[in-house]
């Protein structure tokens, strides 16, 4: 296990605008999240923090200090990170499937090896016999598991999740984050989400980053101690969810108002 | 309640339910049959038909120059097995077949290259809306010098009119592609040959296809059009023909034969479409069903 598997190095990125006006995005953010860690990264919108995924991703590269993943500058998308958006990005002429297939295509594996997979996530992800579906008859919960499996299907050692469940009602957002929860608690991968949503960030990380509004910095990093596994409802009554919530929106509130 | 249970324990609702189930195709054809707007159907063809026969028979027009509906419907009756029209029907659909399929595929792909690097398309649009602008009545005769009588000038000139209607299509369909989808594409590992071949190409030719249906309409208008300045077979030199020697009849039939043909590949190329659009259906409920 590498503890400095991801390494944020004194980064900053502008952008300028069409205008020409330049926009501080990052200020100064260093960071290093070891290898198996679920991180969560709060921030109010604009902080940010989709620019942090996005430059660990391999899309943007900061324009002052660097990005690391095992030692190695991130410069450009891995075959072995997954990045998951709060739309499901399903491609809409493609069965549910296909679209899990996709991954492995562009990978190159065989066509027979690639049903097979594809049968297992659909069975992982408790989707059996919606296969032959298409994105428009299915309905949210469902559209954002089948981008589960897709992410899954590439075995990512990275999950990059940019809001994967904040387009959910409240009831499917929690079954579909206790599924997340289930096949990431199965696995050794690391995971860092991008919220909005504390309660959310408080459930389910190791520990959470709260950030400050634009340019943003970090503000706050707190481990969330509370063991594994975890089921999202039964934690929503428990103490210690409460009180780190609580201690984390202090911090918060302040950025907010 | 399930639906083993007794007629009488059923709901209303499910009552409703079972009797609509229960109906053979042809009588659910019969209650939705709306008999006003049939009848309304037959109203318009046949004031159609009524008027064309005044003008025949009242001498709103010259006889000379105009055949009576009977006179049309007797060409047909002798013609329906003369070879040589289908022949000539052969030939146009021919000719439009090939223009309407390089056409799209021309635009289809030109239209993607000019939607990947806009800064060729802001150079080459002011020429582009030029030829676009060049009347095809005056290409007809330059292409007839050049290509001759040969079918390659009609499938030129309904090539040109397909060209333009899917090129601009495709422009503005691949404009609306979600971001998410490449972001998607791009953060799995996929190359720019991916990102062309399994979303731009897919996504394109989904949005445009309505256009591309369009513009297998114009590819026969074009054909027939291009025909009539000179061609060894094909309908509209035949009608050509038939109208300088004032064979009315005919001219007339091969009119009605022509927008028959037009309509006839509007519900093949929707047939198509429809197969292809199949994932677009939505949750459609359908009409409310009346007792």
């Amino acid at each position: 296990m590498n503890n400095k598997y991801i390494q944020v190095n004194n980064s900053s990125l502008m952008f300028a605008a069409a205008d020409g006006k330049p926009v501080l995005a990052l200020d100064d953010v260093s960071l290093v999240v070891p290898e198996g860690q679920f991180l969560a990264i709060v921030g109010p919108s604009g902080c940010g923090k989709t620019t942090i995924l996005n430059m660990l991703a391999g899309l943007l590269r900061p324009t002052l200090g660097s990005v690391t993943r095992n030692d190695e500058e991130v410069l450009e998308p891995s075959l072995d990170v997954g990045y998951m958006l709060a739309r499901s990005g399903l491609y809409p002429w493609r069965t549910a499937q296909r679209n899990i297939e996709l991954p492995l295509e562009i990978r190159g594996v065989p066509k027979a090896e690639r049903k097979q997979r594809v049968e297992e996530l659909l069975h992982l992800v408790k989707l059996d016999g919606f296969g032959t579906k298409f994105p428009s008859q299915l309905s949210q919960g469902m559209r954002q598991r089948v981008s589960i499996a897709r992410t899954l299907a590439i075995e990512p050692k990275l999950w990059l999740l940019d809001e994967p469940f904040s387009a959910l009602d409240a009831q499917t957002r929690i079954t579909v984050q206790n599924e997340f929860l289930r096949l990431w608690e199965a696995t050794t991968s690391t995971v860092i989400l991008v919220t909005h949503d504390l309660a959310e960030a408080v459930l389910l990380a190791d520990r959470v980053i709260v950030m400050t509004a634009r340019p943003g910095k970090i503000k706050l990093d707190q481990i969330i101690d509370i063991p594994r596994p975890r089921l999202v409802d039964d934690l929503m009554d428990d103490e210690k969810f409460k009180n780190l919530e609580s201690t984390i929106w202090k911090e918060l509130r302040s950025e907010l108002i | 309640m399930n639906s083993s249970s007794s007629n009488t324990s059923l709901s209303p609702g499910e009552k409703l339910l079972a009797e609509y189930q229960g109906l053979t195709p042809q009588q659910k054809f019969a209650k939705n049959f709306n008999l006003p707007i049939q009848l309304g159907k037959l109203v318009f063809i046949f004031g159609f038909i009524s008027i064309w026969w005044a003008a025949f028979h009242f001498a709103w027009i010259n006889p000379g120059f105009i055949a009576s509906p009977q006179m049309v419907w007797s060409w047909y009756v002798e013609n329906y097995n003369n070879g040589d029209l289908w022949y000539d029907t052969l030939v146009t659909l021919r000719e439009a077949f090939y223009g309407w399929s390089i056409g799209s595929v021309l635009g289809v792909f030109t239209g993607l290259f000019f939607a990947v690097y806009p800064k060729i398309w802001k150079m080459a649009s002011p020429l582009m809306t030029f030829l676009n602008a060049v009347p095809r009545t005056a290409l007809v005769p330059i292409f007839i010098l050049w290509f001759g009588v040969a079918e390659t000038t009609k499938v030129l000139i309904s090539l040109t009119l397909v060209y333009f209607i899917v090129m601009d299509a495709t422009r503005n369909a691949a404009a609306m592609i979600d971001p998410d989808l490449e972001t998607v594409m791009t953060t799995m590992g996929g190359t720019r040959r991916h990102l062309f071949f399994k979303l731009s190409l897919p996504a394109v030719i989904s949005s445009a296809f309505g256009s591309i249906r369009l513009a297998a309409v114009w590819a026969l208008l074009g054909a027939v059009f291009a025909e009539l300045f000179g061609s060894k077979n094909g309908l509209g030199i035949q009608y050509s023909e038939a109208a300088n020697k004032l064979f009315m009849a005919e001219a007339f039939g091969i009119v009605g034969i022509i927008a028959f043909l037009a309509i006839g590949i509007n519900f093949f190329v929707k047939l198509i479409e429809n197969r292809l659009m199949r994932w677009k259906e939505t949750s459609n409920q359908g009409s409310v069903v009346t007792v």
